[in-house]
Order: structure tokens, then C-alpha cells, then sequence
């Protein structure tokens, strides 16, 4: 294992699930958060939830965690597919002030053979800087690059296209020095412009953001073959991420105009499109759709799934339907679908779809100030693995849950008082904007 | 929809629950898929499915495979690439999928077919 410095993405507007999205990136790789985050010598007990806990608070501030990973190999497949990850570093020293700093890297470079044979590569070379909420003029900046002239860099400066590039981040609180071995911003601006919601000729008003959904297929660890559901398909955003990451997609949903390019969804560019529409035009294998209601499920059980993946509706965004009366040919009225029906359901499906291991991941609407972890919903044989908040407002919070399929069963604590969070939960989201 | 999934649904009528017949399928209207073959794929596949009536659909659609599967059949490429076509190449744009037990069919239209349940 080797110590690496992981930047995270700051800018991110989801940057509260990080620390997940690291947790699962690296356990595609085999590696536990108990041995990513071993420089830290957290409790043994730490649960994902828990290093969240421990990381988030400071993160817009300080962006960076030390991880432990098996090679620079590993870092690079974790920055690729990273949407909250901004490099990796091999790091050569951490202070509280840059005079420090080049003391410390001296200091490195004078006892540490392996660090020292990154100063004295010949290939070219070049200085680059990262700034967290401190602003560091040219000016500064030229004669911080002065400053390290006491450490005898080898090779010539290249600023266009160097080898090497030396990273000198600059937080409030610290400043670290490294050399970058694996960069996701290059990989991340082009898929986010591969895929970009604009121009997708099959658009529906609740489409799943583009970097959500990519986030989320990280949560559910979707690799090459993988078999992933999303049960509230919609107009089938998440299994766009699911399939740029080689997944074979299947999508249910109740609402069949959605399925035609009717009503909800529609064509971006007066065309005929339909569901399958971007899946053709973006070259993947065309998903399977059913037209089905999650509570009556039509899915044989079995282990088939390798991951579950949804943002479920729960009346908030898209009224969350249940489907009431015949409904061959046309479609009828339907009741209300309970809030908290929605995510049993779901757990219920999940449960009875996923192979062992496997994983369901979905986004839980929450009220900030009467939130408890008790609420979150739980299965005896779905083990929670994250959840991690991402506040919306001052009052509004969404969780991204995720949950990972057991082998036998687990006692789980009484149910009651679920029901009563989650009803009126539509009410409550949009008295949001009456505070 | 192809046949991977008519595979893995079931009739949700309520007098069919727990009893899960395999789905018979009246096609319709059924394209050619441009699914490139992907082995790994066929062989996951090949773990889920439900061998004997995966060959009885195959077969009323006139593609005859054999009665059983085993290791090192995995390994013979011509077989695997007719499976995997069975498998990912056959689109059922229309028709209808009939429960064996309760007589219930649910229509297939624009590729989709249309489970939901009707005896609420």
C-alpha cells in the first residue's frame, strides 16, 4: 500500500457525497475504508457513515484526504470515474505556511530515497497551483516557485506539457507539496460534454442530472456486464450512466407516456423520440423497459441485479403514482402513493432482486430539522452502507442511501414512527421557500 | 424487449402469486438487434436465465439450442454467439406474453410490454 494525496473537487455541487463516492471508487479496487484511510487511525468501529462524519465537516475548506491504495494504477482508474475527485498526488510534504513547506520537502528529499527520485527525474517538468478559499496572486506565486529553488529539480521546465507536474496547494489551514499521478478533470469535462441534458433528444423535466447519476452509478460500484434496474426509470437518465460504465440496463415505470415520448418526456429536436432515443444516439446497447408497478412487482425473484439504482418519487419533483384501476390501453386515475410505501417497496424489490452483495442505491428526501437517522428505511437483508446528506436548503435536505445486499438476514428494530416521517413529506418540502 | 427478459418476468396477477409459470410468448412484430457480441456477457447471462424456458421461447421463434448448458460449452464460440443473438439480437416490438396459469396476457407495444396489474 502507498500513501497518496486525494484532492477532492470543491467546486463540486456535490461534494457532500465525496467521501462516499471514494469509499465505494476504492472498493471496486478491493480496498476497505479501514485500510483507505489507515494514516488516520479512526476507531476500528468506523462505519462509512461515520468517516463521512469525520471528513465532511472540514472539506470545503480543506480539501484533501490522505488514502492508502495498492498503486498508481489504482488512483488513476478511481480519478477516471471520479466525479467528486479532483487529483491524486504522491505527496512530498504538508505545513501550516509555504516557508515551511519547502523545508519539509527538503527535509523529504534529503532522507526519503524513493521522494527524492521524483525531484531528481530528468524528464521535463512544471509548477502548478491549487488554491482553496485563499487567493494567491501571480506575483506570490512566482516567488513561492523561487522558494523552492533550494530543492535541486532535475530535468528541464516545461509549462505546456511537463511530465511532471508539482502541485502546491494552498488551503486556509495547510499547504501541501506532491507530484500528480492521476488527474480526473480531463477525463470528467469530457464526459460531462459527451453527455451534457442539453443535448439530448429525449429530455423529460425531472431527468436525473448528468453528474448525480454518474455519482450514483459509482455508489452502486456499476462495472463492465453489470446488471443494473433503475424501477422509476422515467426518461432513463440514470441508466445513461449506468451504461457508459458497460452496464446492460433494465427500467420500469408506471407511466407509460413516459415510456412513448409522450406527456412527460419529450423530443428535444421535433423528432420522434422515445426512450431508447439517447441510449441509440450515444451508441450503447438499448436498455430493457417494462411498464410495471414497483408494488406489484413482475420480476421473478432471484439474484439477478448487480445493482439497483433510482431516485424514487415521492411526490416531490414527479407526483408519485400508483396505478388504481384497469389500465389496458389508456391510462386511468390514479391514488396517491404513500411517501413512505414508495421506499418499502423499493427496499422490499431490492432485496428480493439484488445478488448477495449487490447494491441499491436511491436518493431519500429529507426535512433538515426533524431528520433522524431512525428514519431512514431499513430491511433485514439490505445492510446500510451510506448515506450521505446533500442540503438543498436551509429547511431541505436529499440523502444519497446506499445499501448493500446480505447473505441472511438481520434483526431490524421496529418500524414504527417511519410512516409518520414520511407522511406529508410533499407538503413539507413546499413550505420550503415560506421560511 | 428481448428474450433475456421475458425470462426474468413473471404473471403478478394476484391468483398467480408465488406460483411463477414461465410467460408464453405470441410475438408480433420482432426486429433484428445490432448488439455486438459480447462473450463475458453471455456467460453472466447464461447464470441467470432460466435454461428450459429460454429454449422453448428460442424455439417458437425457430431457434433450436440444446437441452442443456455446461462449462465447457462456454468455451465454444460458435454456440456462444448464436446465444448471445438468441439472447440480445431478437426485439419483440410487438405481440403479447401470456400466463400459462391464469390465462392473463399482457400486450407488448413499441418494444414495451405492459405489466401492470388489472384486478385491483
Amino acid at each position: 500500500m502507498k500513501s497518496y494525496l486525494c484532492s477532492i473537487y470543491a467546486k463540486q455541487k456535490f461534494i457532500d457525497f465525496c467521501v462516499s463516492e471514494l469509499i465505494s471508487l476504492s472498493s471496486i479496487h478491493g480496498i476497505c475504508p479501514e485500510t483507505l484511510f489507515s494514516t488516520y487511525n479512526l476507531p476500528k468501529t468506523y462505519t462509512e457513515y461515520d468517516y463521512c462524519e469525520h471528513f465532511l465537516p472540514q472539506i470545503t475548506e480543506k480539501p484533501f484526504i490522505y488514502v492508502n491504495l495498492p498503486n498508481v494504477s489504482a488512483a488513476e482508474h478511481i480519478a477516471k470515474r471520479g466525479v467528486c475527485i479532483e487529483r491524486f498526488t504522491f505527496p512530498l510534504a504538508e505545513a501550516d505556511s509555504i516557508s515551511s513547506l519547502v523545508e519539509n520537502t527538503l527535509q523529504r528529499f534529503n532522507n526519503d530515497p524513493e521522494a527524492a527520485q521524483f525531484i531528481l527525474a530528468e524528464s521535463p517538468f512544471a509548477f502548478r497551483f491549487d488554491t482553496y478559499q485563499s487567493s494567491v496572486s501571480q506575483e506570490e506565486k512566482e516567488s513561492i516557485v523561487k522558494s523552492f529553488g533550494v530543492i535541486p529539480f532535475k530535468g528541464t521546465v516545461d509549462l505546456r506539457s511537463p511530465e511532471r507536474k508539482f502541485i502546491v496547494s494552498i488551503s486556509k489551514s495547510k499547504c501541501y507539496f506532491g507530484l500528480e499521478i492521476a488527474r480526473s478533470k480531463d477525463t470528467r469535462t469530457r464526459f460531462y460534454a459527451k453527455y451534457s441534458l442539453s443535448d439530448r433528444e429525449y429530455l423529460g423535466p425531472t431527468t436525473t442530472d448528468m453528474e448525480l447519476a454518474l455519482l450514483m452509478a459509482n455508489q452502486g460500484k456499476v462495472l463492465e456486464n453489470s446488471l443494473v434496474l433503475d424501477p422509476f426509470v422515467g426518461t432513463g437518465g440514470i441508466l445513461i450512466a449506468a451504461s457508459h460504465f458497460g452496464a446492460t440496463c433494465f427500467g420500469g415505470d408506471i407511466d407509460v407516456r413516459v415510456l412513448k415520448g409522450l406527456g412527460v418526456g419529450r423530443s428535444t429536436k421535433n423528432t420522434e423520440a422515445d426512450i431508447f432515443t439517447n441510449f441509440v444516439n450515444y451508441g450503447f446497447q438499448k436498455p430493457e423497459i417494462i411498464c410495471c408497478d414497483t408494488s406489484r412487482s413482475c420480476w421473478k425473484s432471484g439474484e439477478i441485479f448487480d445493482a439497483i439504482i433510482c431516485d424514487p418519487p415521492y411526490g416531490v419533483r414527479a407526483s408519485s403514482k400508483k396505478i388504481k384501476k384497469d389500465a389496458v390501453g389508456t391510462i386511468l386515475p390514479r391514488d396517491s402513493y404513500h411517501g413512505a410505501r414508495v421506499f418499502e417497496d423499493l427496499l422490499n424489490l431490492a432485496a428480493r432482486l439484488l445478488r448477495v452483495g449487490g447494491r441499491l442505491v436511491y436518493l431519500l428526501p429529507t426535512i433538515r430539522n426533524s431528520y433522524s437517522k431512525d428514519a431512514v428505511p431499513t430491511h433485514p437483508l439490505l445492510k446500510l452502507v451510506g448515506n450521505s446528506e446533500n442540503i438543498l436548503s436551509k429547511k431541505i435536505s436529499r440523502r444519497l442511501i446506499t445499501m448493500e445486499k446480505l447473505e441472511a438476514p438481520v434483526s431490524v428494530e421496529n418500524e414504527e414512527g417511519k410512516e409518520q416521517f414520511y407522511a406529508g413529506i410533499r407538503e413539507k418540502w413546499f413550505l420550503k421557500n415560506d421560511n | 424487449m428481448r428474450l433475456i427478459t421475458l425470462n426474468l418476468l413473471m404473471c403478478n396477477s394476484v391468483e398467480c402469486s408465488g406460483r411463477n409459470q414461465p410467460l408464453f410468448l405470441n410475438p408480433g412484430e420482432i426486429t433484428q438487434g445490432t448488439t455486438q457480441f459480447n462473450h463475458n456477457l453471455a456467460v453472466r447471462m447464461l447464470g441467470k436465465l432460466d435454461w428450459p424456458s429460454f429454449t422453448n421461447n428460442a424455439l417458437s421463434l425457430g431457434h433450436e439450442l440444446p437441452d442443456a448448458i455446461t462449462e465447457a460449452d462456454h468455451q465454444n464460440q460458435e454456440l456462444m454467439q448464436r446465444i448471445f443473438d438468441i439472447m440480445f439480437n431478437i426485439e419483440i416490438q410487438a405481440g403479447t406474453l401470456l400466463c400459462q396459469n391464469c390465462n392473463r396476457d399482457y400486450p407488448i407495444e413499441k418494444g414495451i410490454p405492459n405489466m401492470l396489474p388489472r384486478d385491483q
